[in-house]
């Protein structure tokens, strides 16, 4: 216990807020250095590449899923 | 007949960046299978390295499994400077020389100081990236050291969802910012006299200009990368070559650095 807290619930706080700051801090980086260098439209890249690496990571989750489910 | 060298420019500090559709980026692509097929030795050098790094990564892997997330991610990212031989392969072939092991190796040997620098700083990416995910998958996921396979059957068999989601999210926010960075930066500052700071601006501007060919060009280069992988690594003998060819054919299709002095 932990001010109160479980194990689990403070790993899991560290998880989700961890990652979600994280997150933030790389979305200000790249509005940072679109901003500087004017890159036009780097943002709508980033949209892309994000959904695409998602795509990708998703069908690969579901690949993986397949063989090891046989 | 026009070709893409006659296309409007776009004016800033650093050198001007063209604008280039999709049938371009394909013909970058073709023009990157040429260049292997013409120049099979030092090409498929290259692609043998980075298959045996990563039957290495494998087998670092079974031993300690929580380290593969990270360290196939990370493989990615330092892939650039790795390619910096198929770059010089690749301008020599436009020269019209013959490039042969010795002209790759030459280059690994020069490294010149802002691709030293890029090279730094994408492996401190990658190690942060390897140790971030390393910790992750190390403290959330259950019975992780008992079994190599364990941190697949998690993210795979629907309790990692969370975990999933964001770290998919957080891996293509980095990878994207990488990508940004280094699409046309490395082969720039190989043949270019041009700072480390401004390669890599002109590298967001070219990115920037060019949202959606550059976001497909990321996509072509993860995926052939996940078959590679899935071929127990064999593919990458082959996908290596070509893609870091072709990178450089996209660098030169983008950039026009004719205002900066050549290296060396």
């Amino acid at each position: 216990m932990l001010f109160g807290y479980t194990e689990e619930q403070v790993a899991h706080f560290g998880l989700t807020w961890g990652l979600t700051g994280f997150i933030v801090l790389m979305l200000f980086i790249i509005w940072r250095l679109a901003r500087e260098s004017r890159a036009g439209r780097l943002g709508t890249f980033v949209l892309f590449f994000v959904l695409a690496f998602g795509m990708l990571g998703f069908i690969a989750k579901t690949v993986m899923q397949f063989f090891m489910e046989r | 007949m026009p070709t893409v060298l006659d296309l409007p420019l776009r004016e800033t500090d650093g050198p001007p960046v063209r604008r280039i559709g999709f049938g371009q980026l394909l013909a970058c692509i073709a023009q990157g299978v040429k260049d292997v097929r013409a120049a099979p030795a030092p090409a498929l050098l290259h692609g043998l390295l980075v298959a045996a790094f990563g039957w290495i990564v494998w087998a670092l892997g079974l031993s300690w499994p929580w380290l593969l997330p990270g360290a196939f991610s990370a493989f990615v990212l330092v892939a650039p400077i790795l390619a910096t031989g198929l770059y010089e392969v690749a301008r020599l072939r436009e020269l019209g020389r013959r490039p042969g092991v010795e002209d790759a190796l030459g280059t690994w040997l020069r490294g010149t100081r802002p691709l030293i620098r890029l090279g730094l700083l994408l492996a401190a990416c990658g190690l942060a990236w390897s140790a971030a995910s390393a910790l992750l998958f190390m403290a959330f996921v259950p019975g992780l050291e008992a079994e190599p396979t364990a941190f697949l059957r998690y993210v795979v068999q629907g309790q990692g969802e969370t975990l999933f989601a964001l770290w998919t999210l957080a891996g293509g926010l980095g990878g994207a910012l990488i990508f940004a960075l280094t699409a046309v930066s490395a082969p720039l500052m190989l043949e270019r006299e041009i700072g480390f700071r401004r390669a890599m601006a002109t590298s967001l501007r070219a990115v920037g200009e060019n949202p959606g060919v550059m976001a497909l060009w990321a996509a072509i280069i993860l995926a052939a990368t996940y078959v590679g992988i899935a071929t127990a690594m064999l593919g990458l003998i082959f996908i290596v070559p070509v893609a870091g060819c072709a990178t450089w054919h996209v660098y030169r299709a983008l950039v026009d650095a004719t205002a900066w002095p050549l290296r060396r």
